[in-house]
């Protein structure tokens, strides 16, 4: 057996299922969404099922974990499956919690093995997170996303994020899923910490007075830095003038946004992110105060996760001017 | 000074009020409440980034201590203690903002220094001149603490900010105590000001309550008498009087203990109309008229409709255990109930007629609270062959340990015979969701540090249950012919005179 499980004929996966209930009473299947971990750009499957893992300890899922390597027709071969169990133990003395998981290994020339293969391993009336790693294909067709209840994307690697995100927000022009970016997502511990700097109404007068603000990013998380600017922007209606004149990207190695600083006459705060912490600092008024918060998620997987956790429209990344 | 709604980056960010920094003073620092609770449910709300910045504690108790040796106390029992486990960094950043302050609880010069020493946190800054009292000390110190405060202008909100107070139960021990202390505290804070913590409100189950009836359209039609036929409350515990409780129990006894606020509190939750809107009053206007709605229960009808009960000898997970008069620090021949079990109705038009038995005890077989709403049978026209003495349809409400839910309905056995059983769906949040729920101390004090008295007490609320249990006390302790009280085993589900109370009806209690 594979890291991935037990290899199934894709026509009994459904009774290899319940195979493994039955095989075990000890054991709780839990699951709260279906959660499709896809990927076109010939990521592992085992990376992919690891993710599903990590998430599913959280938020109990039945998981469809699917790589799909396009061939050229005549290439052609049978989709191979594989079938497990993630389990944690319970809380309260309760044994062990399991979710399903659905490897895939496809070989579509087109999207109706996708389709087919993600409609059929559903678990009825629970919400579909579809989680689309790598750029949006062809396969990203409104027959299969009219069934999403979340579309979770990541913009950061994408050579036109703008064009990407126009795509998967609004496809044709009503879309009903709710669209998270992991790019985004990244952001959100940062965008805590930097709002609490200014629930003080004394700071909340500094920050109108904003001079200078810098974000310091990761070389590879250009697109969290770009979004973190735009909700800047969108906050102290800066129009795209404005806001580059004020905000100053730089690119350093480190975590994806490893520092903001906000310069606002001779105040001063600092956010920064070491992977481990958030230290926030502020200088205001004379006075100085620092404290440590909870860093943010350090994985993909995680921030998928943590996001799921919140829940909510994600009504404000939408509102950001993108795409 | 309040917090500023303004702030343009909280967009999107929080759904929930946001907590405001302040000094919080707790009194009865070196309490164990303090150390197995409080310092731990601040820590883990600082580890999940929810405290707002700023936010000083400073800790209230006679016992000679410095801010390093209170903090390395807490510090040890945060270890212990801690939901979320332990981290050293989270930790000596929290910290930093603890402090402690000597003084005794009836002395005015400890106060004015108390005054004089949160005037310098204000003026670092940060604080804004917020100020919140958390009394967690034995009830007999309420009143001077809250005159002590009046007389040091503690009371009095200052600069701007807000100055609030969280007091712990009991809120009384009778009705007449009850509107004395609640006196005391609205001639020291106003009542929008005042928190009254009953733990149980800040359970998510219990939040949940509210969830589950308003938020589905499955439940809601169905929420009453008409489909309804009974609801159980229950509040089971195994423990009995170990580490010297006796010596508080024995004065209050199940009915004061529990009843009086737990278990009300959650019958409230459950009969109450739908709110007009999520505001603290709105909501609670909404359960005090639930308790306004409880049939009073005169002598007679204590009679009838209440039993109290003793446990005798018997066996807790299998190891035997003594009786209740023989416990420590109990009166041989004490007349406190471990045991209360009592029928009521809530006379107004959506429960005329639905009995609502709430029933609690100590050394019962296992520690479990639960509400169960019993659905009426269907007519018995077409599948004749029902379960054996059972009930077609249960929904159950799991407050604690096993927090979640169950429906429980009536399926045919596969086979070629109409055999019909009852099954269950059940939904567990630990099942569910890998993250624990927070503490209720966790939400309480996050909610009053955000002005939010939703999930706390209000007066009328707390008279109006007392008036409730005032009287089955009264027809225990001052009538002139007091019903029995009858005993059950440790280690048993209760008397047999508590089944007898449902069986008049044909009811019989939920096995839990």
């Amino acid at each position: 057996m594979s890291q991935l499980g037990q290899e199934t004929p894709v026509g009994q996966i459904a009774s290899g299922l319940r195979a493994l209930w039955e095989a075990d009473h000890a054991k709780a299947r839990a699951a709260l969404m279906n959660l499709v971990i896809y990927a076109e750009d010939g990521t592992p499957l085992e990376e992919m099922a690891a993710d599903a893992q990590t998430i599913a300890a959280e938020q109990a899922c039945r998981a469809l974990v699917i790589r799909n390597e396009p061939c050229p027709a005549g290439d052609e071969r049978p989709p191979r499956a594989w079938i497990t169990a993630h389990c944690r133990l319970g809380g309260a003395g309760g044994g062990q919690i399991c979710c399903e998981q659905v490897a895939f290994d496809l070989c579509a020339h087109d999207n109706n093995q996708l389709r087919n293969i993600v409609f059929a391993h559903l678990d009825s009336d629970l919400p579909l997170v579809f989680w689309w790693r790598g750029e949006l294909s062809d396969n990203f067709e409104p027959r299969l996303y009219s069934r999403f209840d979340r579309l979770v994307i990541d913009s950061d690697p994408w050579p036109d994020p703008a064009a990407g995100i126009a795509r998967a927000a609004d496809p044709e022009g009503a879309a009903h899923y709710v669209l998270h970016d992991v790019a985004w997502s990244r952001t959100h511990a940062l965008r805590l910490a930097i709002a609490d700097c200014f629930d003080d109404p004394g700071a909340l007068g500094a920050l109108a007075a904003t001079e200078r603000i810098t974000i310091t990013h990761s070389p590879h998380h250009p697109g969290a830095a770009d979004l973190l600017a735009r909700w800047f922007a969108r906050g102290l209606r800066w129009d795209d003038l404005q806001a580059a004149s004020i905000i100053d990207r730089q690119a350093a190695p480190g975590t994806p946004v490893s520092r903001v600083e906000i310069a606002c006459g001779d105040d001063r705060f600092e956010v920064s992110d070491d992977g481990a912490t958030i230290a926030c600092a502020a200088s205001q008024a004379g006075r100085e105060t620092r404290r440590i918060l909870p860093a943010a998620p350090s994985s993909p997987a995680a921030t998928v996760g943590e996001l799921l956790a919140r829940g909510g429209r994600n009504e404000l990344y939408l509102k950001l001017g993108l795409g | 000074m309040t917090i500023s709604s303004d702030n343009p980056l909280r967009e999107g960010l929080r759904s929930r009020q946001v907590a405001e920094a302040c000094s919080l003073v707790i009194f009865g620092a070196t309490g164990d409440l303090t150390h197995r609770k409080l310092v731990p449910a601040l820590y883990n709300l600082a580890a999940a980034g929810d405290l707002p910045p700023g936010l000083q504690v400073l800790g209230f108790a006679r016992r000679d201590k410095t801010d390093e040796s209170w903090r390395a106390e807490l510090e040890e029992s945060n270890r212990k203690n801690s939901r979320g486990g332990h981290d050293d960094a989270l930790w000596a950043s929290f910290a930093s903002g603890i402090g402690y302050h000597r003084g005794n609880f009836n002395e005015p010069e400890a106060y004015r220094a108390l005054a004089g020493r949160l005037d310098e946190i204000d003026a670092r800054g940060g604080t804004r001149h917020n100020r919140l009292f958390y009394l967690s000390t034995a009830p007999e110190f309420f009143p001077v603490v809250l005159e002590n405060l009046k007389a040091a202008g503690l009371n009095e909100p200052r600069g701007g900010g807000w100055s609030r107070v969280i007091v712990e139960k009991p809120f009384g021990v009778d009705l007449a105590t009850a509107q004395a202390l609640n006196g005391v505290v609205n001639e020291t804070f106003q009542e929008a000001d005042t928190y009254r913590i009953d733990h149980y409100l800040g359970k998510e189950t219990a939040q949940n309550i509210m969830v589950l009836r308003f938020a589905n359209a499955i439940f809601e039609p169905l929420w009453r008498a008409r489909f309804i036929d009974q609801v159980q409350i229950t509040c089971a515990e195994h423990l009995g009087m170990e580490g010297g409780r006796g010596a508080y129990y024995d004065t209050a006894g199940a009915t004061r203990d529990m009843v009086q606020n737990h278990l009300l509190q959650l019958l409230s939750l459950v009969a109450m109309e739908p709110p007009t809107d999520l505001s603290a009053d709105s909501v609670r206007d909404e359960k005090v008229k639930v308790l306004r709605s409880l049939r009073p229960l005169d002598s007679a009808a204590v009679g009838e409709n209440v039993v109290r009960a003793q446990y005798t000898a018997g066996a807790i997970d299998g190891v035997p255990v003594p009786g209740y008069r023989e416990e420590d620090r109990v009166a041989p021949d004490s007349q406190t109930e471990s045991y209360v079990a009592m029928r009521t109705f809530v006379d107004n038009w959506r429960w005329e007629g639905c009995p609502f038995y709430i029933r609690m005890g100590k050394r019962l077989p296992k520690k479990a609270t639960e509400i169960s709403l019993h659905l009426k049978q269907p007519p018995a026209v077409l599948f004749q062959k029902m379960p054996q003495g059972g009930e077609s349809n249960v929904l159950t409400i799991r407050i604690q340990p096993d927090e979640g839910m169950s429906v429980r309905m009536l399926s045919k056995l596969p086979g070629t015979n109409l055999q019909i059983e009852p099954v269950k769906m059940d939904f567990r949040y630990w099942s569910s969701f890998g993250k624990g729920s927070p503490e209720a101390y966790e939400r309480l004090l996050l909610d009053a540090l955000a002005g939010d008295a939703t999930l706390f007490a209000r007066r009328d609320e707390v008279e109006n249950a007392w008036k409730f249990i005032d009287a089955i006390e009264g027809a225990w302790h001052a009538g002139d012919r007091p019903p029995p009280m009858a005993e059950y085993p440790a280690g048993s589900w209760g008397p047999t005179e508590a089944d007898l109370l449902l069986a008049e009806r044909g009811h019989r209690w939920r096995r839990l």
